[in-house]
């Protein structure tokens, strides 16, 4: 109010001031910017297409390293009305430094079509058919629900989270009524290639045939519902799923005389081919892949800053490695997401695993993850830093993440990795490195 | 006689005072009433909108009063849909996808927002990459704080509208600037919006015929000058006076932002199944709906 008064009384008793008052306010002398030198982006027909090409390294110490090379090219369009066609296929190239490509004998390079599909929508209903990936479940980091399409282990730290999965060739039916989605999913055979780019097979004794992890899975299938409020929404969902990789299993054929307390007979086995060179009578190794069904409900909530997230999931029928028991599984991972102020954004998420099965030593499983993330320099510049720790196999790890746009055409990421691994989770064919040092340089356009 | 001079200066400048205390009332008044009536228009430009922007930002250098970007300019395209709700149209649904650069093509993010300061914003971002819909925790309009546009100097703080009761407005001036008539509006935050702002004043020049904005300064919580918009390219759209070109200048980091609306159309017909998360995932549906409005675009 005085403020105001002051104006007022500026203006009553000193007109003469007016004008160059006005003049500041008025005059059109201000810092002149002729937009005209930008140049504006007109529609074009090969607005559909995207490339890109990238190459990573990831150097580990005293270890074989990863680096790879990529195109990969993309193209999307509404073709018609109601239709839309998205094809998306990339092609690496696995350096012979490359630890796949050691693995395998030589540098090689592979295609890997992530997507190639074809979308029709009427009315309140929308089929995809083609390859696709299908995301479910709410808590990121975990997989109690979201098993459908499975990781791509080939994958490199840095791939994008939408491409390091195992596309599959589907159709996806969706139906949305007012809050609701209820969504189908069909594959006709599923794809479990997530480890290895060749035949991956092993071998316990000379004496005993190779195991061959090749397994085909035949169809799956699964129904989704969620509905969605202001605050929170919950989906509630059923699969038939093969497991994403085959299980070394027992088989016992004539019934065999071994311990059955215990349903781990790899200890029993070792010593039997140890004393005599095969395995114990009556037993024999084999690949199998579980076939189960899975029962699911996951929900998020939205209270101001704080995003909640909860899944919950029981699957039967699952496979023990090394042994001929078979166990129900129930998982469930509660998570958080927490925006500051000033957008930093910290995540948590806590993952619990019970094995129903007497007879396993280790029948309960945690997983935790905690991460940060900040962007600064005008969102040109994204830190992250990420940290998991599991109880069985037990492991804890560290990812700091720095991701950098140049431009509208250049990127690039590095990131820093430290593991603690114990002696178990080292035969883990995904095992971290206990250090890495992943560079990735991106151009897209 | 001198006690009845003495009364009537008396009288006087109780008059005068009174006079004073109307005009700035007045003042007052009718510099709400002016924003008000731009408000109300901008929220009419959004109810049943459908645009194409280019947003460009770049570091700029100075040569005299002339400014020239000294790099090569970020350009982000993106198509928007967006429709106003509720009783006095106050809340908005929008959904933004994003065209350009290829690196970000894909990325849409589907917005409810809400004139209740107490109720949550809730919004859902597609990430291309990612390929999945994910619900943001975005607090309420009470806690939050302005952020980056899409990274350029454009604040959400700088999109907003429907907050004009949260500032105390003054006319200062009135005449013309350059070849329009304007009315200089002062905004000086109420304690309620002074806690998320980063504004400590703002200056509108308002065109008296058409309540547009042609220029715009903000000055930071220090006084001193920070950005200055420039509004050109005002044309006339299905009744709706619409700036094509808006210059933000942050006089500040020595950056700046230009948005082009490349293509726009007012006053269609936006079903409210558009305004969904459906929008994000089912691209079939999502370009089927898309064709139809662009046949209005201008």
């Amino acid at each position: 109010m005085k403020h105001r008064n002051r104006i007022l009384a500026l203006g009553f008793c000193c007109a003469s001031a007016l004008p160059a008052l006005s003049d500041d306010l008025l005059a059109t002398d201000d810092f002149a910017f002729d937009t005209s030198e930008i140049e504006v982006s007109k529609p074009h027909w090969t607005d559909g297409f995207k490339t890109t090409l990238e190459h990573s390294h990831t150097q580990i110490p005293a270890e074989p390293s990863r680096e790879q090379s990529s195109v990969r090219l993309e193209y999307e369009s509404n073709i018609a009305d109601g239709w839309y066609a998205k094809l998306d296929t990339r092609y690496r190239y696995f350096w012979d430094k490359d630890d796949l490509a050691e693995a395998r004998g030589d540098a090689y390079g592979r295609n890997k079509l992530q997507r190639a599909w074809l979308q029709y929508s009427r009315g309140a209903c929308t089929a995809t058919a083609g390859r696709q990936t299908l995301i479910w479940g709410t808590v990121e980091g975990t997989f109690v629900t979201d098993i459908v399409t499975p990781f791509d282990y080939t994958e490199q730290l840095l791939t994008d989270y939408g491409n390091v999965r195992l596309a599959q060739d589907m159709l996806v039916g969706e139906c949305f009524v007012a809050n609701t989605q209820i969504q189908a999913f069909y594959t006709p055979e599923a794809e479990t290639d997530i480890f290895q780019h060749h035949p991956l097979s092993f071998t316990i004794a000379p004496t005993v045939p190779a195991i061959h992890l090749d397994q085909d899975a035949k169809e799956e299938w699964g129904l989704r519902y969620k509905w969605q409020g202001g605050r929170y929404d919950i989906s509630l969902m059923y699969a038939q799923l093969y497991d994403n990789t085959a299980t070394p299993v027992i088989n016992n054929n004539s019934g065999s005389t071994l311990n059955d307390d215990d349903a781990n007979y790899l200890p029993e086995i070792i010593a039997s081919l140890m004393n005599t060179g095969s395995l114990p009578p009556g037993l024999s190794v084999e690949a199998e892949l579980a076939k189960f069904d899975l029962v699911g409900v996951a929900s998020t909530i939205a209270v101001g800053r704080l995003l909640l997230k909860a899944e919950a999931a029981f699957r039967d029928n699952q496979l023990l490695r090394f042994s001929p028991e078979r166990t129900e599984r129930y998982d469930a991972a509660l998570g958080f997401e927490y925006t500051t102020s000033d957008n930093h954004i910290f995540n948590g998420g806590v993952w619990a695993t019970h094995l129903k099965n007497d007879k396993l030593e280790q029948r309960d499983i945690q997983v935790i993850t905690m991460g940060w993330r900040h962007s600064y320099l005008n969102d040109n510049l994204v830190m992250s830093v990420l940290g998991n720790w599991a109880s069985n196999p037990r492991f804890a790890t560290a990812t700091i993440l720095a991701e950098y746009q140049w431009s509208d055409y250049w990127s690039s990421a590095f990131a820093l990795s430290l593991a603690d691994l114990d002696e178990s989770s080292k035969d883990l064919p995904v095992a971290s490195a206990e250090k890495a040092a992943t560079l990735s340089i991106k151009y897209e356009f | 006689m001198k006690k009845l001079a003495l009364l009537s200066t008396a009288a006087s400048i109780a008059l005068l005072n009174l006079a004073l205390n109307s005009a700035a009332l007045a003042n007052e008044d009718n510099a709400q009433l002016i924003m008000e009536k731009m408000d109300e228009q901008q929220r009419l430009v959004s109810d049943g909108s459908l645009t194409r922007s280019q947003l460009s930002t770049c570091k700029f250098g100075q040569k005299d009063k002339q400014i020239n970007c000294v790099e090569t300019p970020r350009v982000k395209v993106l198509e928007s849909v967006s429709k106003q709700y509720g009783p006095d149209k106050k809340d908005s649904k929008g959904v933004s996808i994003l065209l350009e650069p290829a690196s970000e093509r894909g990325i849409g993010m589907l917005t409810y927002n809400y004139d209740d300061p107490g109720r949550d914003t809730e919004s859902w971002l597609y990430l291309s990459a990612l390929g999945k819909v994910k619900r943001m925790a975005s607090g309420t309009g009470e806690d939050s704080e302005p952020v980056s546009v899409f990274g350029s100097e454009f604040t959400t703080e700088d999109m907003e509208s429907g907050n004009t009761n949260e500032y105390d407005y003054k006319i200062l001036q009135e005449g013309p600037f350059g070849d329009r008539q304007v009315w200089v509006i002062e905004a000086i935050p109420k304690p309620v919006r002074a806690v998320k702002t980063e504004y400590s004043k703002l200056l509108y020049w308002v065109d008296k015929e058409r309540y547009t904005l042609l220029k715009a300064q903000t000055y930071d919580k220090r006084g001193k000058a920070y950005k200055q918009l420039t509004f050109k390219n005002i044309e006339k759209i299905n009744d709706l006076w619409i700036a094509r070109d808006v210059t933000l200048i942050n006089l500040q980091s020595q950056r700046l932002s230009n948005m082009k609306t490349e293509a726009i159309t007012t006053n269609v017909e936006v079903e409210d199944e558009f305004l969904t998360q459906r929008t994000l995932t089912d691209f079939a549906y999502r370009e089927k709906t898309l064709e139809s409005l662009r046949k209005y675009f201008q």
